[in-house]
Formats: structure tokens, sequence, C-alpha cells
């Protein structure tokens, strides 16, 4: 996937995209959500916005899952037909589909039916497709994370499945990203992936780490197709802590070590939670850092990266009001929603 | 055929005044149509949600098209003022190639300068989108590279005029019909 599509190819969705802008919700909506004192207020706070229109009862509050990702995904689509090149939307839509993918991988292991579908490119009645022949749309790397896990298949125990599962096919979209900001232009879009992949993996290394998981397959199914010396293996190797050596090196070999100052603030950022447990926190700075990344691209006139700086506002968004919503219904404190909530791209 | 070339491009400078003319009216048109569509595009994208600001985005759309009519006005210049439109080949070999490179400096200025007021008009655009009650103050930001547009106009239309008037570089007693008219 390559985007070569010349700049002003996506002045269209530019301009429509400059306008969905506005309509996004600022962290003053959210500390204005978080002070309803009932649903009736939440309602009408609601119904103060572009929301509106999906929320026109109270009654569809309580089935507000529904209707958000109705809103999320309809953007998401609509903007995937009218833009130049589909390749940014699907990042955000492949995401699902492997997720899909695993699920379905794992309750074929326990004779189940899937719990849940989440949109993606391709259909509920397709993904089977993906795991007998796969599909020509799906990206190559993640068609052959399916075969290699048919070809593993057979050697593995089948209470290690579920967690294999995981490590190939989490390796294999982070391949995808990896491809992805290798094709791209934008120097602002591939910062962003560049860092949002060794967040991901700092992430998924810590996970293992701190649940004392195997570290054979891990080091077999994770880490296949990194160097012997790499940094990403010395952390998975022993009981060594990040270090900010290590972290250099990490974003060295990323490609998204720019500049001194940029460095300082991405070791602060992650080391400061990395010497610990991963927690809740690590999310929410690395998401932030991420957003302080792409926000600079509101303020292109036009090009890929507007239109995936309003993607990844969306995205947010579409967090945010679940974790407040869903907060607010179930009764949950205030301040721990609060200091759950990233920052919006506006 | 080399008896046509000698008497256009050597013994007068007719055939590079032609050229000139095609060149600098042709690449201006091409400028604008692409600053047309990179504006028109941009304020599409918006009119799909706001379509109330039409009158304000049409202004702002049309901005970069003004290159080609500065192109069309260079050629018509070019054309009056050496005989093309007249049949007669007054130009000397000299005038014709002067003539030509002002045609190129022209077109090339014009071409450049439509497209990047088309995206200087999309970020006018961008604002009008945003914030409507600035339209007015927003048709500024394309406007400023008009500017540029018009003075290579002038100057052109200024030079051509100078090499072309009795007692300039154009001087020359003897005129030689041309061939077919």
């Amino acid at each position: 996937m390559k985007h070569d599509k010349l700049n002003y190819e996506w002045c269209y969705i530019s301009g429509r995209v400059n306008v969905l802008e506005c309509q996004l919700l600022s962290m003053n909506f959210y500390e204005r959500l978080l002070s309803s004192q009932n649903i009736g207020n939440l309602f009408a706070n609601l119904n103060n916005t572009h929301l509106k229109k999906y929320f026109t009862h109270v009654k569809h509050l309580y089935e507000f899952e529904m209707l958000l990702d109705d809103y999320y995904y309809d953007r998401l689509y609509e903007i995937r037909t009218l833009a130049p090149d589909t390749g940014f939307c699907d990042l955000f839509l492949i995401k699902n589909d492997v997720i899909n993918l695993k699920n379905i991988l794992k309750a074929s292991i326990s004779d189940r039916e899937p719990d849940r579908y989440l949109r993606g490119t391709i259909d509920k009645d397709k993904l089977n497709a993906v795991w007998q022949v796969g599909v020509k749309s799906f990206p190559e790397v993640l068609n052959e994370a399916v075969l290699y896990f048919k070809g593993e298949m057979k050697y593995l125990k089948k209470a290690w499945m579920p967690f294999i599962i995981d490590l190939i096919f989490d390796s294999a979209y982070l391949k995808y990203i990896e491809f992805v900001c290798r094709d791209n232009s934008a120097d602002i879009i591939r910062r962003y992936l560049a860092i949002y992949r060794i967040t991901r993996v700092i992430k998924i290394i810590m996970r293992v780490l701190t649940l004392k998981l195997a570290k054979g397959p891990f080091e077999k199914y994770f880490l296949t197709g990194l160097n012997a010396n790499n940094a990403f293996r010395e952390l998975v190797s022993g009981s060594t802590q990040l270090s900010e050596k290590m972290l250099c090196e990490m974003l060295v070999e990323t490609h998204c070590y720019t500049s001194p100052a940029e460095y300082e603030n991405i070791v602060k950022i992650l080391s400061a939670e990395l010497s610990k447990k991963i927690s809740y926190r690590y999310d929410i700075m690395t998401d932030n850092y991420l957003m302080d990344i792409i926000r600079p691209a509101k303020y292109t006139p036009f090009g890929a990266e507007k239109v995936f700086g309003y993607l990844c506002g969306l995205t947010t968004e579409f967090f945010n009001l679940k974790l407040v919503i869903g907060g607010l219904i179930r009764g949950v404190e205030n301040n721990l929603l609060r200091e759950r909530l990233r920052k919006t791209y506006v | 055929m080399i008896e046509l070339l000698k008497l256009y491009f050597i013994q007068t400078g007719f055939g590079w005044v032609i050229i000139g003319a095609v060149f600098v009216v042709t690449v201006s048109c091409i400028g604008s149509a692409k600053g047309i569509l990179i504006s028109s595009s941009q304020a599409a994208g918006i009119l799909s949600e706001k379509p109330e600001l039409f009158g304000k985005m049409l202004v702002l759309m049309a901005l970069p098209g003004t290159q080609g009519f500065y192109g069309f006005i260079c050629a018509i210049m070019i054309a009056l003022r050496t005989g093309i439109i007249g049949g007669k080949l007054t130009i000397p070999t000299t005038v014709g190639v002067s003539i030509l490179l002002i045609a190129i400096c022209a077109g090339v200025v014009e071409y450049l300068t439509a497209v990047i007021q088309g995206k200087a008009a999309t970020s006018a655009i961008n604002l009008t989108g945003k914030q409507p009650e600035e339209g007015g103050r927003a048709i500024l930001i394309p406007a400023l590279v008009e500017t540029y547009a018009v003075i290579a106009l002038l100057i052109s239309i200024l030079l051509i005029t100078w090499l072309t008037r009795e007692g300039g570089l154009s001087y020359t007693p003897q005129t030689i019909p041309l061939p077919g008219f």
C-alpha cells in the first residue's frame, strides 16, 4: 500500500473534515457532561451537540454503546469512501478485523460462538473465508499470519492457544503498521505510527513480564523477525528494567528518534510508568502523547495528515464518550472517570 | 518547409512570437485550472456540510482563475503589438526571441501563482468554513498572491510595448507580407 496520492486529491475530503472537526467535542464539554446531576441532565447536555440525532430520547442513553458505534463507524466508512486512499481508515478498521479474527479462532478452539463482532473491513460472513482461503483485500502480512498459525496449530498445546493467537496476530498487526508507516509520505503520520507501534510493543512486552507468562512462545511468536541483540529482546530476556539507553535504542530502531528534545519527552513519559507495572496510566499517557503529536495536523489546509488527524480525534471522542456516558449511567465516581479521560483533538 | 522556417525564425521573429503567445496562454490556463481544482474541491467538501456558504465560497473558488485571463491578455497583447493580427511580418528575430522569453517568464509566474493561490484559497476556505463571519477577511489571504500575478502581467505588457514601439528594437523599415495571407 503506497500512499502516493497527490496532496490536492485530498482537497474534497479535507474540506469536509474541516467542518466535521468543528463538531468534535472539547474537554470543556466532557467536564459539563461529568457535572450532570442526573440522566435527564446528561441527555440535555448531549442534545446540544451533533449527537442529538442519535440520542433522541432519554431511553437511548441505555443503548449508548450501539448508538455511539453507529456514529463512529458511519463517519469512518463515509471518510473511507470519499478518501482517495483508504489506507488510513483501514488502519482503524483492520484493528477490528484482527480482534474479530482472534475472537473467532479462540471461540472455535473452545467450541463456542464468538462473543462479539466489531465492524471492520471484512463482513462477519466473510471472516471465515480469511481463515479458510485468505481474502485479497486483507493485508498480506495478516493473511501470512493466518497461514503461519495454521502451520503451527498442530504443535501447540490447547491451553496455550489463546495466548499464542494473541501474540501472532498482535505481532502481525504491528508489522502491518510498520509497512504503512514506511510507505507514508506525510512526516507527521509516520512519526505518529512509529511511536504508536513502539508504545504498543512495550505494552505487550510488559504485560507478558507482569503476568509472568511463558517467555519461550513469546519469543518465538512475537519477537520473530527482530535482531538477536534487539532492545525488545533484551527487555524480555531477563528482569531488565526499561532504561533510557534501551528506550533510545528502541526509538532508533523504529525510526522515530527525530530530535533530542523529542527523545527526552518520550523517555520522560514512558519511563515514568514502565518501571512499575503497566497500568491504565500508561495507556492514558501514551494516548495523550500520541494526540499531542498528531494535533498540529489540524492546522494543515489539506492533505492525508488532516484526514488522519481527524480520524484520531474521532477515535478519541468515541472512547471518551463511551467512558463518560457508560460511567455516569453505571454510577462510577466522577474523579475516576475524569482521570481516565484522554486529551481531545480540538 | 526550410524556407518557411527561415522566414519565420531567422529572417523575422514571427515564429518565436507565435510560440511565446501560445505558451503564455496555455501555461496560464493550465495553472488556473489546477488552482481552481484545488480550491473548488476543498470548497465542495465544506459545502457538502454547509451549503449555505456557497456565496462566500464562490469568490474564493474563482480567484485562481484570473491567471488564465492574464495569460490571455498577454497573448492578445503580443498578437496586437507584433502584427500577427495584421498579418504582417514586421518583427525582427531579436525582438521575437525577446518576446518569447518574456512570454515564458510571464507564463511560469502565472502558472505558479495560480497553483499557489489555489492552495492559499483552501486556507481561506477552511477559515470561512469554520467561521463564516470571517469570510470577507479570508478573501485577503489568496488575494495577496494575486499581486504577483498582476505584477508579472504588467511588466510583460510594458516590456512588449517597449520592444515593439517605433524606434525600439522592433523598428524595421521594410515589411514582408505573410505568404498565403
